[in-house]
């Protein structure tokens, strides 16, 4: 049986393999895309990508898997080292930066600026926390596209029998529906009214709403600042304090599917493995992160952008870009927004017919983006990647006990900062 | 082959060891498997490691030597479409390498899961928890194509462990090994303690100690092994010997382990009769742990059993072969052995169980008292888990209960259950204490419609207080400091003869009826679920309590305007007529809210976000009448946070624990509550000594100067 199927599995893909080969046009200049959109997200980029294809009279894009950002960013960093970049790929801003270090990326701000560029309408018409985000000591180097918000998702059905009236929108709300929504049975909880993930991400959904920036004037990791104390202290407080919440360090969703928790926060494309969990069980709808004080409001913004790599030629980067562009168009990042969950990179795309009949359709989708307004993002910064560990490091060391957050965050902003030195 | 078909098969052969046990055990343990060493668990660039499954297999055989490897890519990679090859291509791969009798090459995939990672072996296809997406359906396709299931990274700090392994029959016919020794990806973790209640659980699983490896150290990473019992290097025999868990977690690539019940191996599940049980019956078992390299010497064997109690155990001088003959008389009709060795150089070795049950099939975990501080004379809960291993429910068992002190087993209760087949069943039985001292328990479950003797488990054991030490109630009604965190403190009152309880209600005189003391932390404003403060009522109560010979103790904290201060502390003072004043400061050592506490000449206790104490109009508080300094932020000064003047005087030193006799009641006052489970968790500080000397005093003693 195992044999079997192998030989039919390695016909399949010498077909395919050959189904490709006469679309590359002759005259059309190729560029590497290199990407880790898998399963429903691969399956709409490569549409997206099969259709410029189809239309470009001039650019041929060759869209290639790598598995997930781990496997993206091992591939990428040795492609450099081989000197053999792909024209372009996803990448994160703190990858970005590393290779910006090295000269290895062409600022998007070239093409931008070119005379196939943006007009300043267009340029406007990008949410200006994802533009900001692409930007590199003042140089606009990458652009955004698979970029989600995280949302509170919560079991509507559940707050209802607990005779609350709609999602909790600041921390005590939260602290208040999460008691309602805990349920015991003897000694047992039976369902907690909350979960969390002991790792930076779901850190930064607390830290921001407390008013926390990663950085402070000087440029110093602010993770231990009163705001860091604070947004920790809420967090453990939610599971040893109020005992209304649990963490595990995997995703919450079969959970909540299967019932034993009635909120949590997750990012807007994690919404389609909630609908799977939830398969039709209870009703449930997403909602804005709950904040500490309204003038906190925030959501983190996660997900990569496009970079375009310096060793690529002329024509090769100018294809790039063309691609680009268009990717970012209205219609494609709605239509890329639609197939994903991910948000649309552009303002205007929320006023195209099709997204507005898509949010009738789909309103928890639409809690997404009511968070663009109050999106922050990461430190652009090579280190950062090494930082985020060090802060999921202290999350998980107080939720297990071992420092108190004030403890914990000292520890980590100074490994944190001894990593900028 | 199924676990349940084997276990049936070893019912048959067990009779025979145990009838003929002396022509058995007798015998010279004579090895007839081979010791195969390898790693059921690694990753390649077909998920989230690097290179090929070629590249491992190779690395593998040639650079780590190992007998077998299993490269177990995560299984949703394969989901995908435009991965969906990888999985072939592994299998191609590990056929290209496969030599039997040289090298066992395997592939298997890693199924992730909130509850826990597990990993599957022998599978036509890889599940994914895009498509598998809980427990029971990864379980059911395990089943339906007869896979080897194992626990993964069994750490509690990483993963919930599956409901920390709560049983069901349908895992268990599938899941046959459990990760003892995990890493060196994230965490290189001993499991032991994962491992052991996996057993005391009912679960069939044995032990294997594996890398999962994601860079490109495939056997390399560390010298840690799975040591496989098996007749010949093929994968059929390296399958069969998983399957039958004739395995062992080890730390030493090379050392040759070997556990035997007369005819049984490790991994195997012998069944004894409820007669020979209650009659004592001794079972020899037989241990051989030899490591060909002469310097690697063995310095300790163990046979560990239910509940990581040490049966029997050798301290082993300077030999690098051991061999012995244990003699172990089974205590439960749930028992399980395994063999822990541990050599010089602190390498451990850790075999797969034997089992050793009655036909009954029924494990007992987690039974004992669960009341912290059982008195004489008062109702205390006595809780057992019942897992009837048979797929068949038991209809109408009856558990009974003993107390056994001094040896002496005193029928206490009982009750009658139905068992539901392959789960576990929780009973909880009335239970009154008579007499103050240790006491453990014994539980009888008897099976209706079979005779002779009944089915035995021993159970925990409990000392039960007499019925008059102090009752001590902590608030945790009001928002206060450190609510939440107060369960070191708890254990600590426990085990020095307190009784403590926590109320999360208000306060009136009915609560402190038969209250002692009250521990009472500063209430915090900001996000509660609780008032946080005391209303006039409860300001009585707690003076009436105090003027009435009770005890107080209240801990503030450092000055944080709107969030919180001692005026609330303060108000107590005033009510009970005493002249001590919380300050609105906090207490810093060079700009650290951190400070030592010194109390004599012991060691110091941690003190952070803490206030200083004083007499009335911010005046200092020595030589007050009746007040005595118990302890002070030695080399600290006391800060004023707010800028509101009211801080203390003291230029050095501020006082951070006060105690003053109020009538017949006693006071303390202390600037933080340095009980919470953070102190009392921190190794070299004073913190554990010093609240127990303030609640010795409370509790009518003398104050020890230390």
């Amino acid at each position: 049986m195992k044999r079997f199927m192998t030989v039919i599995l390695m016909g399949t893909i010498v077909l395919a393999s050959l189904a490709v080969g006469p679309s590359v046009a002759a005259g059309k200049t190729t560029i590497t895309f290199w990407h880790a959109m898998g399963a429903q997200l691969g399956k709409t980029l490569e549409a997206l990508v099969e259709e410029f294809n189809r239309q470009s009279p001039d650019v041929y894009v060759k869209a290639e898997y790598q598995g997930n950002y781990g496997a993206l960013s091992q591939k990428i960093v040795g492609s450099l080292v081989a000197r053999k970049p792909p024209t372009m790929a996803q990448v994160y801003g703190n990858w970005a930066a590393e290779y910006i270090s090295g000269n290895e990326l062409v600022p998007i701000q070239k093409f931008v600026k070119g005379p196939n560029g943006l007009s300043q309408l267009e340029i406007d018409d990008i949410w200006d926390g994802l533009r900001e985000g692409c930007v590199f000591d003042g140089v606009w180097y990458t652009m955004p596209f698979n970029k989600s918000v995280y949302v509170m998702v919560y079991n509507q059905t559940a707050l209802q029998e607990a005779g609350i009236d709609g999602p909790p929108k600041n921390w005590q709300e939260l602290v208040n529906a999460a008691r309602a929504l805990t349920v015991r049975d003897g000694d047992k909880i039976v369902r907690y009214g909350f979960a969390l993930r002991p790792n930076i991400d779901i850190f930064a959904c607390f830290f921001f709403n407390a008013g926390g920036v990663w950085l402070d004037s000087q440029g110093k990791v602010a993770v231990n600042s009163p705001a860091g104390v604070t947004a920790l202290q809420f967090m453990t407080d939610l599971l040893s304090k109020y005992k209304v919440a649990y963490y595990v360090p995997g995703y919450i969703d079969a959970d909540f599917g299967a019932g034993k928790v009635a909120m949590y926060l997750t990012t807007s494309p994690g919404l389609s493995y909630t609908e799977k969990s939830v398969a039709g069980k209870f009703e449930w709808s997403a909602a804005p992160l709950p904040y500490m004080d309204t003038k906190f409001r925030s959501t983190p913004v996660a997900g990569t952008d496009l970079a375009i790599f310096s060793r690529a030629s002329a024509a090769e980067q100018e294809a790039a870009w063309k691609f680009i562009k268009w990717l970012v168009e209205p219609r494609q990042t709605a239509r890329w927004a639609m197939g994903t969950s991910y948000i649309p990179v552009r303002k205007s795309a929320m006023h195209l017919e099709i997204m507005r009949k898509w949010f009738a359709e789909h309103p928890r989708d639409l809690q997404s983006l009511q968070q663009l307004r109050y999106i922050k993002y990461d430190p652009n910064m090579a280190a950062w990647n090494n930082i985020r560990g060090d802060v999921s490091e202290a999350v998980e060391k107080v939720f297990l006990g071992k420092a108190t957050p004030k403890e914990a965050l000292d520890a980590a902003a100074a490994k944190a900062n001894a990593r900028l030195k | 082959m199924s676990k349940r078909m084997l276990r049936t098969m070893l019912v048959l052969a067990a009779a025979f060891v145990l009838l003929a046990a002396c022509a058995c055990y007798g015998a010279e343990p004579a090895p007839r498997f081979n010791c195969y060493f390898g790693n059921l668990h690694s990753h390649t660039s077909y998920s989230d490691g690097v290179l090929t499954p070629s590249d491992a297999f190779q690395h593998a055989r040639d650079v780590a030597l190992l007998d077998f490897l299993a490269v177990t890519d995560h299984g949703y990679y394969f989901q995908e479409a435009t991965n969906l090859h990888h999985w072939f291509m592994s299998l191609e791969e590990a056929d290209a390498f496969y030599e039997p009798g040289r090298f066992v090459s395997m592939i298997g995939f890693e199924w992730t899961f909130t509850d826990g990672h597990m990993n599957g072996l022998d599978t036509p296809l890889a599940a994914s928890r895009d498509t598998q997406r809980n427990v029971a359906e990864f379980i059911d396709f395990l089943a339906q194509h007869d896979g080897i299931g194992t626990f993964n990274h069994p750490n509690y700090d990483i993963q919930p462990n599956w409901n920390d392994f709560e049983y069901f029959g349908g895992g268990d016919r599938v899941v046959y090994l459990l990760e003892v020794g995990s890493g060196p990806y994230r965490h290189n973790i001993r499991n032991e303690r994962a491992y052991q209640r996996a057993l005391d659980r009912g679960w069939h699983v044995g032990a294997i100690s594996c890398q999962d490896n994601h860079s490109a150290h495939w056997g390399t990473a560390a010298p840690t092994r799975t040591g496989a019992l098996a007749r010949e290097l093929t994968r059929e025999a390296i399958y069969e010997s998983l399957r039958s868990m004739r395995t062992y977690a080890t730390e030493d690539s090379n050392v040759r382990a070997f556990f035997e019940l007369g005819e049984c191996q490790m991994g195997s599940e012998v069944v004894i009769s409820r007669d020979d049980l209650n009659s004592g019956r001794v079972l020899r078992f037989s241990i051989v742990i030899d490591d060909p390299d002469e310097s690697d010497m063995i310095a300790l064997v163990q046979v560990v059993t239910n509940g990581g109690v040490v049966a029997w155990e050798s301290e082993v001088d300077g030999a690098n072969f051991f061999e012995a003959e244990v003699d172990i008389v089974p205590a439960s009709s749930y028992n399980w052995y395994y063999v822990r060795a541990v050599q010089a150089d602190a390498d451990v070795i850790v075999t797969s169980p034997i089992w050793v049950s009655t036909e009954s099939q029924v494990a007992v975990c987690d039974f004992g008292c669960v009341d912290l501080v059982p008195q004489v004379g008062k109702a205390a809960r006595v809780r057992a888990e019942i897992v009837n291993r048979n797929d068949d429910a038991i209809p109408g068992a009856t558990a009974i209960l003993y107390e056994v002190r001094e040896g002496e087993p005193v029928r206490c209760s009982s009750l009658e259950v139905d068992l539901p087949g392959g789960r576990g069943t929780a009973v909880s039985f009335e239970w009154t204490p008579k007499e103050a001292g240790e006491t453990s328990f014994i539980m009888e479950l008897v099976i209706s419609g079979r005779e002779g003797a009944p089915d035995i488990y021993p159970g925990g054991s409990t000392r039960v207080r007499p019925s008059d030490i102090k009752n001590v109630i902590i608030d945790e009604g009001h928002n206060n400091r450190c609510s939440g965190y107060m369960d070191a403190f708890v254990r600590l009152l426990g085990e020095a003869e307190y009784n403590p309880s926590i109320n999360e209600g208000s306060i009136d005189s009915k609560l402190l009826e038969d209250a002692d003391m009250l521990v009472i932390n500063v209430p915090e404003m900001g996000f509660s679920l609780t008032p946080t403060s005391y209303d006039d009522n409860e300001l009585d109560a707690i003076a009436a309590f105090v003027l009435d010979g009770g005890s107080l103790l209240l801990a503030g904290g450092s000055d944080f305007p709107g969030f919180r201060d001692c005026g609330q502390l303060n108000t107590v003072l005033e009510r009970i007529g005493s002249a001590i004043r919380f300050g609105r400061d906090e207490i810093r050592q060079e700009d650290s809210s951190v400070v030592d506490v010194e109390w004599g000449t012991a060691r110091a206790v941690y003190a952070d976000e803490a206030c200083s104490l004083a007499g009335p109009g911010w005046s200092a508080i020595d030589g007050m009448e009746e007040v005595v300094v118990l302890a002070r932020a030695m080399g600290s000064l006391s800060v004023d946070v707010s800028g509101d003047g009211m801080h203390f005087p003291y230029t050095q030193s501020p006082v951070f624990a006060v105690a003053q006799t109020i009538g017949s009641g006693r006071l303390v006052c202390l600037g933080a509550p340095v009980y919470s489970s953070y102190d009392l968790d921190r190794e070299r500080c004073g913190n554990a000594a010093f609240t127990l000397a303030v609640i010795s005093w409370l509790a009518g003693g003398e104050w020890k100067e230390q």
